[in-house]
């Protein structure tokens, strides 16, 4: 084999060229090194070489003359020494590769590019992106829908009634154990049941997404966009983390090198409506544009966005103002064919690791919500057996709720309701059935429990035909009928009649600035707890304060502007 | 010029994401041969990888503080195989 010698440019050659006889006049290292491969090397900064050499006669001197040659080239060259003989060994690599391939093969497009050419298209990707989401919500609104109605009729009804019945047959009805079993423990379970339906048919279909390698086109094009508002190339990943839960989301802003893109990125982030606050958009859009739900949510999600962008931009000329753009290189996963076990696996796995952390908050605010609504604040009451608008959560959240009166949902329970929501967005729901779940209409007393177990599988089986038979509408093919059914829960009743009542009269244009109020505010305290964590207090302050108060202007602006507007 | 150095040229004159594809063919070297060049350029600190630091377990729930929908690589519905980034490092 002939030997060959990489030509590693002026610079390097010349160092190279002065360390090489030194090299060769230190005998003992000349004896065991070739001189020219050992200067190299050492250019090259190879630790184990340094080492050996440090140890032998002469070597002082010689790492004394790479250590000078180093700190020249490093003022000469516009990159290390030792990225420019990687660069010139790869040079010398590709050239041979070229002088002895066939590269025509390689220069034709493959199927993963003609897909690609579309998906990320500049023009198309984005609307394609956009049309995917809203297939995904769609999904998760209408055959979790379904459920979610199934799972509020049953633990309010069927449920609440046996075990009412349980208690009362051990002689406690009527005192505040069964009111502790009944609308603390039981309302605790049944809103972490909700959780389910609409947590499983997202991750179903984000699965199924992500398996086949679109999710990493999405976040591809989605950093165009961002890009446009002055955010780097990276900051994208926490954005689209920010769409699972905002903690981590605001964690992975570490990534970003610049502090400003840090900064700028982790203000941004609780703009993405997270998991958590999914099945209350799915709950109020349920409520009250049954037949937009999907489109409703979608809605939510890309208002998100929207304002993050809006809030990006007007930082980027004020008081974060825009560096230059970070362009990134992305190595994209091939397309395949989701397989079912895949998808089971990553929906299952998900939707338990939410129910087993998320769970736990869940239950123990339920019961925090249940002491502070049995506590008599004035009144006639005792403790457990008080009217609930003379009770401590009422009180507390009575004096929030006038602030909320311009937005149309000025009550004490919807107050509460966001009240709770500040510790976690996963409460919202809970806290919602426990205080308008008060109202609750009385269900068959004296029906039996096979009656009633009757009634909870009959149920399940008109849930699962509702959501079998949505699956066709969503593209488009209703075969059922041609109007979505209204929810009719007690839980839908008295939210519906609740924020008729407070809005005077317009119901849905209310839940919509609810709905706004609770995509914009502070996700939760974790949350601010990880801004503070990562840049600081001030900031966090910023991004505390200023959400609320967009959330608050954002939501009397929709039900204004709406109701001037003749809506709702 | 070597083809590093092409690289990062490349990328310096790119105001967006770029696809390794394209950025393969541009400079007219396969995939697999660009991925290597590109752990290299990492290795020397002139890239820096999202793959080694990303939001996984090793960001978001490091004990600090952990999310609850979100809790970690498995759980977070978006934050697996996403594509791995790799941008340029600008020195302070």
């Amino acid at each position: 084999m002939s030997s060959f010698r990489i030509d590693y440019g002026a610079e390097i050659e010349a160092a190279i060229g002065r360390l090489t006889p030194v090299i060769a006049e230190a005998t003992e290292i000349a004896d065991q090194f070739d001189a020219r491969w050992l200067a190299v090397a050492l250019i090259d900064e190879d630790p184990g070489i340094a080492e050996q050499i440090e140890e032998l006669p002469g070597g002082d001197e010689i790492l004394r003359l790479r250590d000078q040659l180093l700190a020249g080239l490093r003022s000469v060259m516009g990159t290390s020494a030792e990225t420019a003989i990687a660069g010139a060994r790869f040079q010398m690599v590709n050239d041979i590769v070229r002088a002895v391939t066939d590269t025509t093969q390689r220069r034709k497009r493959t199927r993963t590019d003609r897909i690609d050419g579309v998906l990320t298209n500049r023009v198309l990707g984005i609307p394609i992106f956009l049309a995917a989401m809203w297939v995904v919500f769609k999904i998760t609104t209408d055959v979790a829908g379904a459920f979610l109605e199934w799972i509020d009729s049953t633990v309010s009804g069927p449920i609440d009634h046996l075990v009412r019945s349980l208690v009362g047959g051990v002689g406690l009805g009527g005192t505040w154990i069964e009111s502790l079993v009944a609308d603390g423990v039981v309302a605790g379970v049944g809103a972490i049941l909700v959780f389910i339906p609409v947590l499983f048919s997202l991750y179903l279909a984000l699965s199924f997404l992500e398996d086949s390698g679109y999710m990493a086109r999405a976040a591809f094009v989605m950093d165009r966009v961002m890009s446009g508002v002055g955010l780097q190339g990276k900051s994208f990943l926490p954005m689209l983390v920010g769409f699972g839960c905002t903690v981590p989301a605001v964690y992975a802003t570490r990534t970003l090198e610049n502090e400003r893109d840090r900064i700028l990125t982790t203000l941004l982030v609780p703009f993405m409506s997270c998991g958590a606050r999914l099945p209350v958009y799915v709950i109020m859009a349920s409520v009250f544009f049954p037949e937009y739900a999907g489109l409703a949510v979608f809605g939510m999600y890309l208002l998100g966005i929207a304002v993050a962008m809006v809030i990006g931009f007007l930082l980027n000329r004020s008081l974060l103002p825009v560096t230059d753009p970070m362009p990134a290189i992305m190595e994209m996963p091939p397309y395949r064919l989701p397989t079912f076990r895949s998808i089971w696996f990553h929906t299952w796995t998900r939707t338990r690791a939410f129910l087993r952390e998320a769970g736990s908050i869940i239950f123990v605010t339920t019961i925090v919500v249940w002491l502070l609504m049995a506590i008599p604040v004035g009144g006639s009451g005792s403790f457990g057996d008080t009217d609930v608008d003379e009770s401590a959560f009422a009180s507390v959240a009575g004096a929030i709720a006038p602030v909320l009166e311009p937005a149309g949902f000025g009550t004490w329970e919807a107050a509460g309701s966001l009240m709770s929501g500040f510790v976690a967005k996963e409460v919202i729901v809970s806290t919602m059935a426990q205080v308008y779940g008060t109202e609750e209409v009385e269900v068959g007393e004296d029906s039996a429990i096979v009656d009633s177990l009757a009634e909870v599988f009959t149920g399940l089986g008109a849930a699962v035909v509702d959501a079998t038979t949505s699956i066709p509408g969503i593209i488009g093919i209703d075969p059922a009928s041609d109007a979505a059914e209204e929810t009719s829960s007690s839980l839908s009743a008295a939210i519906r009649n609740e924020f008729e009542e407070s809005s005077g009269g317009h119901g849905a244009l209310a839940a919509l600035a609810f709905m706004v109020f609770i995509l914009v505010y502070t996700p939760c305290m974790a949350t601010v707890g990880a801004i503070r964590h990562e840049i600081g207090t001030r900031w966090m302050w910023s991004s505390v304060i200023g959400q609320t108060v967009l959330a608050w202007v954002m939501a009397v602006g929709v039900f204004q502007i709406g109701r001037s507007a003749g809506l709702g | 010029m070597t083809v590093l150095d092409r690289i990062v040229d490349e990328l310096r004159a790119e105001r967006g994401p770029i696809r390794s594809s394209d950025l393969a063919r541009r400079i007219g070297v396969s995939e697999p041969a660009l991925e290597g060049m590109i752990g290299v350029l990492a290795a020397k600190g002139v890239l820096s990888g999202s793959s080694d630091s990303m939001p996984g377990e090793a960001v978001a729930c490091s004990g600090l503080a952990c999310g609850t929908t979100c809790i970690g690589l498995d759980a977070c519905p978006f934050i697996v195989n996403l594509p791995t980034t790799y941008g340029l490092v600008v020195e302070q």
